[in-house]
């Protein structure tokens, strides 16, 4: 098999022991860095650049692809300890990650999170040794209708998601495109809502808003819920997750990694859309829907496997087409470029130990991870047990610096108070973030592609109906819909939820 | 029946979406709006106020169809020691630097919860004073201004 000779090959290269010690010190720093609040894989590979550029090009690219899945699953660590999501596509394991941390199954949810996350990584970067260059096609089959028609999905997934009323979901989804919307205008040059703060003209920052709404407020409500005491998670009945955990769990690791695969190949959200769309369909097929939101370990195994098989999927148009899919595959570029290698179809001809190098240390790079971070687990653990006195002022301190420390500027920190405040509020009128977040991340991407898209149909809106991807795309976002207003349906939702 | 307040809470959200929809809605009044297939910087907003509007007295309609929570209670003490410590390491960082911008703050945010008796407090400052200066400046080398 050719394929098999090809990714022998690369095996070949990333075993070679300098690699292997790129592979392993990218992973190390990556999970050290990605722990850190508010410092994404975006802020960890752009801080971690330089370092790469004494290496060889194939240590270089090994090296960053290794911070890159060590900061993703940093990520997911704190989301899960202590509700703080370093980036969009751990908004998700805040909701299960962190109920089943009060619980005291912190162990079993970072467990599973990491071996979800190491399945993901292996099937994703066999997809991309096998399919990958036929795979790019799908991102070019995707036109401006079809881009809108698979953000409605998402969107209309994000209220499934949602816990209690559809229209306040609705409305925070549009709160968020609202909020996605300040800043300069791309096509006009227009400044919207910017009320001539020059901070704002590159529109706000994901990390504050998502550190407000998610951290500070949820400092302030448990606070609130315990008179000032401070939640204690119960006591840690076991480290790891139980042979009935790995049963619940598995469905759900396969299923997001399936989603995370096709999504991630998409540029844009595709990580964070992958994780939040996991997140719904584990809902929705669950027996039992009401346990989400409350430690259902499949909110945590769907939605990682997801956004790393995402993550990992969205090397294909990169290496394939040169298309960076999102912010940090727009770094790898810049590193390849610095090194001399144009990413592009004629990579896999003219560099195939580099191309096959880097997949193969994909699957090197994720069993590292776990390696690395299975025996962490139990420290990460221990670190829930300091009272909560001492816990949530340090969790303020690393909220403010790794806010501060995205553009060195206090005014994010400003920012992260206004939206704390903001978070507070939505809690107390029983409406949810997570979909704002959605929101706010999509939005821009949404609104650049219906005007392309009217633009290109001349202001005809059949196209969306006409264009068969498109078409499917939206009966898909209909079916969901209706899902949710039968009223046979919502009946069942509610009384789901008022258990 | 119809006609009583049912949910004091959605009134407050629908009254909180559609305050937000209107003002959006009023920012975007001189952006050119375009037409469908030429679109300028006003359409989008103002499709989504107008949505965030509808959404907004849907949400009210519920609260006199729909019940709710009766009450709904608002923890001054830890929503504002918060806001007003992030607010202060937000001022102080520029001017007195690191070391006493996380005193401010840890100073403040202590009264959202019960405050540390002093020595426990000096070594939790201290303790994450050195862990910031350690990771931020030396680890990642932040240009941060680490004291006065």
């Amino acid at each position: 098999m050719d394929v098999f000779a090809n990714l022998w090959l690369g095996l070949g290269v990333s075993l070679m022991p300098m690699n292997l010690f790129y592979c392993f010190l990218g992973t190390l720093i990556g999970t050290l860095i990605g722990v850190l609040p508010g410092i994404g894989p975006v802020a960890t590979v752009a801080l971690l650049l330089p370092i790469t550029f004494y290496l060889p090009p194939v240590g270089a690219l090994i090296m960053l692809a290794g911070i890159f899945y060590g900061a993703q699953y940093g990520g997911s660590t704190t989301a899960i300890l202590v509700k703080l999501p370093g980036e969009s596509s751990s908004v998700m394991t805040c909701l299960d990650g962190h109920a089943m941390a009060r619980q005291g199954r912190a162990g079993v949810a970072l467990a599973t999170a990491a071996l979800a996350s190491l399945f993901a990584g292996v099937v994703a970067t066999l997809v991309i040794a096998v399919a990958g260059p036929p795979l790019a096609g799908i991102a070019l089959a995707f036109g401006p209708a079809e881009y809108v028609a698979l953000m409605l999905v998402g969107l209309i997934g994000a209220v499934i998601l949602a816990h209690g009323s559809v229209v306040k979901a609705i409305a925070m989804i549009l709160v968020g495109l609202l909020l996605a919307m300040v800043g300069t205008d791309v096509n006009s040059g227009q400044m919207r809502f910017t009320f001539d703060i020059p901070q704002l003209y590159d529109g706000l920052d994901f990390v504050p808003l998502a550190m407000g709404l998610f951290g500070l407020a949820e400092i302030i409500i448990n606070l609130e819920e315990t008179e000032g005491r401070g939640v204690s998670p119960a006591p840690i009945a076991r480290l790891w997750p139980s042979l009935a955990d790995f049963r619940e769990a598995w469905p759900a690791a396969v299923r997001g990694t399936a989603l995370g695969t096709i999504l991630g190949i998409l540029p844009g959200g595709g990580a964070t859309l992958s994780a939040f769309a996991a997140y719904a369909l584990e809902k929705k097929v669950a027996r039992d829907p009401g346990r989400f939101g409350h430690g259902a370990i499949q909110g945590v195994a769907g939605p990682e496997a997801a956004n790393n098989a995402g993550a990992q999927a969205s090397f294909i148009p990169m290496l394939s087409l040169g298309i960076p899919s999102n912010a940090v595959m727009a770094l790898m570029i810049g590193a390849m470029m610095i090194h001399g290698i144009t990413p592009g179809p004629q990579i896999m001809t003219k560099q195939p130990e580099l191309f096959w190098g880097m997949v193969a240390s994909m699957l090197v790079g994720n069993v590292m991870l776990v390696v690395l971070n299975l025996p962490l687990i139990g420290l990460w653990v221990r670190l829930l047990r300091v009272p909560y006195a001492y816990l949530f002022p340090a969790i303020l301190v690393f909220c403010c610096i790794g806010t501060y420390s995205l553009k060195n500027d206090v005014f994010d920190v400003i920012t992260m108070a206004g939206f704390g405040v903001f978070g507070y509020v939505l809690k107390k009128l029983d409406c949810e973030p997570a979909p704002l977040l959605l929101g706010f991340v999509l939005g821009p991407l949404l609104e650049e592609n219906l005007s392309r898209a009217m633009l290109l149909s001349q202001g005809d809106v059949t196209v969306f109906a006409t264009r068969p991807i498109s078409a499917g795309l939206l009966a898909v976002a209909a079916g969901l819909l209706a899902l949710i207003l039968l009223p046979n349906f919502r009946r069942q939702r509610e009384v789901a939820f008022k258990e | 029946m119809a006609h009583r307040l049912r949910s004091p809470q959605d009134l407050a959200g629908g009254l909180l979406i559609s305050v937000i929809a209107l003002s959006g809605f009023w920012l975007a009044r001189g952006w050119e709006a375009g037409t469908l297939a030429a679109m300028q910087a006003g359409f989008f907003p103002r499709l989504v106020c107008v949505l965030l509007l509808a959404m907004g007295l849907a949400t009210m309609v519920r609260a006199v169809t729909a019940d709710g929570p009766v009450a709904f209670g608002w923890a001054w003490r830890p929503s504002v020691a918060i806001t007003v410590a992030v607010l202060a390491f937000a001022v102080l960082l520029d001017r007195l630097g690191l070391v006493l911008a996380i005193l401010a703050l840890i100073g403040i945010g202590g009264f959202a919860g019960r405050p540390l008796r002093p020595a426990p407090f000096t070594a939790l400052w201290a303790g994450l004073a050195t862990g910031c200066v350690a990771i931020f400046s030396w680890g990642l080398g932040l240009p941060l201004q680490i004291w006065p």
